[in-house]
């Protein structure tokens, strides 16, 4: 389940206006979008959670003055479904759940589940008009960020918020928003160093661990691709394929052509934009 | 009745540690308990608890783990340190001495048997 965009706005606008350190930063993301989970899981209504949290910037202040400690280990995840995975695959599996505890950084882990998060909660409202625009302006907010994986998506929401503008907006309506998402584009997905910095952040998150794969590391790799639901055949497949120990080189190939792909899509989905507005439809 | 913000502020703390001495909790219980075991009275604001629980984390008398759930998220529980411990059992020693004194002003009605 993904959360409405409007709790997905306000969490990351608390986040934002607490203006933590990156690690900080994620573990109260963290917080929040499991604190609106929950009340969701009990039927609370959006509106009421959202009521209930209070002012954002009253909250940020607050935790701002708090200074929460840093996400830590996330290398615990999925032990008991590890264990059960073991039972069920023999020994090539237990050599995948049983990994220890790693030094990582794992500010990327969080920073992928959030882009997802917020991805799929743009993409969830763009039935109507008023979810087409809050889609617009989630993908701007993107596309300004810093990191290739934010501004990478910025781009491809925008495509898709394009395409569903098609169906639910006017003519003139429609109009106004490519020109809106053309300004948008204005430069490339991302420069050099920016996809330099993401295969290298990717490559070091993958390393470690003898070169063997664990639950985490496997997260990461499908929120990297895209993949925030993974079919059964991936989840099963997957943990048997990395089974073995992957050595340096390939789990940085790995990241570089994940990352290669990423940048060639959203400049794909930028270019055919561009194209439409040159063809002025 | 809800408690001034003021004196939400001195009794929070001591609240949650209460809550968590009995097993560990994620935030949206503690919101939850919190409501429901005062009546509405503790009913502490989000914006109130997460702040509360990092400052508790901080200061060590709360640790707190993450543990992922059967539907692939993830939550953090928090559960109460012995250094929280021993800060339970010192405001707890406070409170009651604050009550007691209430009490003899005739603030509070006396306790049953006395």
């Amino acid at each position: 389940m993904t959360l409405p965009i409007e709790a997905a706005r306000l969490i990351e606008q608390v986040v934002r206006a607490a203006r933590l350190p990156p690690s900080q930063a994620n573990r109260v993301r963290a917080d929040l979008v499991a604190h609106f989970h929950d009340g969701l899981d009990r039927r609370v209504p959006v509106g009421e959670l959202i009521a209930s949290f209070g002012d954002p910037g009253d909250v940020a202040s607050l935790i701002r003055a708090a200074r929460p400690t840093p996400r830590r280990s996330l290398a615990h995840y999925g032990l008991a479904a590890s264990i059960a995975m073991v039972a069920a695959y023999g020994l090539a599996f237990a050599r995948v759940a049983s990994f220890p505890a790693s030094e990582a950084p794992r500010s990327l882990d969080a920073e992928l589940a959030a882009v997802a998060a917020i991805t799929a909660s743009a993409e969830h409202a763009l039935g109507t008009p008023a979810g087409v625009e809050t889609s617009f302006e989630i993908a701007r907010e993107l596309t300004a960020a810093g990191s290739l994986w934010r501004r990478a998506a910025g781009v491809v929401l925008l495509e898709t918020t394009l395409r569903a503008g098609d169906s639910v907006l006017s003519v003139e309506s429609r109009r106004e928003l490519l020109t809106r998402v053309e300004h948008e584009l204005r430069r490339p997905v991302a420069d050099a160093a920016t996809v330099a910095e993401a295969k290298q952040a990717l490559g070091e998150r993958l390393l470690g661990n003898e070169g063997r794969m664990d639950q985490g590391r496997l997260r990461v790799l499908r929120l990297a691709k895209g993949v925030v639901h993974p079919e059964l055949s991936a989840r099963l497949l997957e943990p048997i394929y990395f089974s073995r120990g992957v050595g340096p080189a390939e789990l940085h190939a790995m990241a570089e052509q994940l990352v290669r792909r990423k940048v060639a899509a959203a400049e794909q989905a930028r270019h055919d934009i561009l194209t439409r507005t040159r063809r002025g439809e | 009745m809800r408690v001034e913000r003021e004196m939400m502020r001195g009794s929070g703390p001591l609240a949650v540690l209460q809550l968590l001495s009995r097993r560990e909790l994620y935030g949206y219980e503690m919101v939850e308990a919190l409501e429901r075991q005062t009546e509405g009275v503790l009913a502490m604001g989000q914006s109130t608890l997460y702040p509360l629980l990092y400052n508790l984390e901080a200061k060590g008398w709360v640790s707190s783990r993450e543990v992922e759930g059967p539907e692939g998220r993830t939550r953090r529980y928090y559960a109460i340190t012995a250094q929280g411990r021993k800060e339970l059992a010192r405001q707890r020693a406070q409170w009651r001495s604050l009550a007691e004194a209430m009490r003899r002003l005739g603030v509070l009605e006396p306790a049953p048997g006395r």
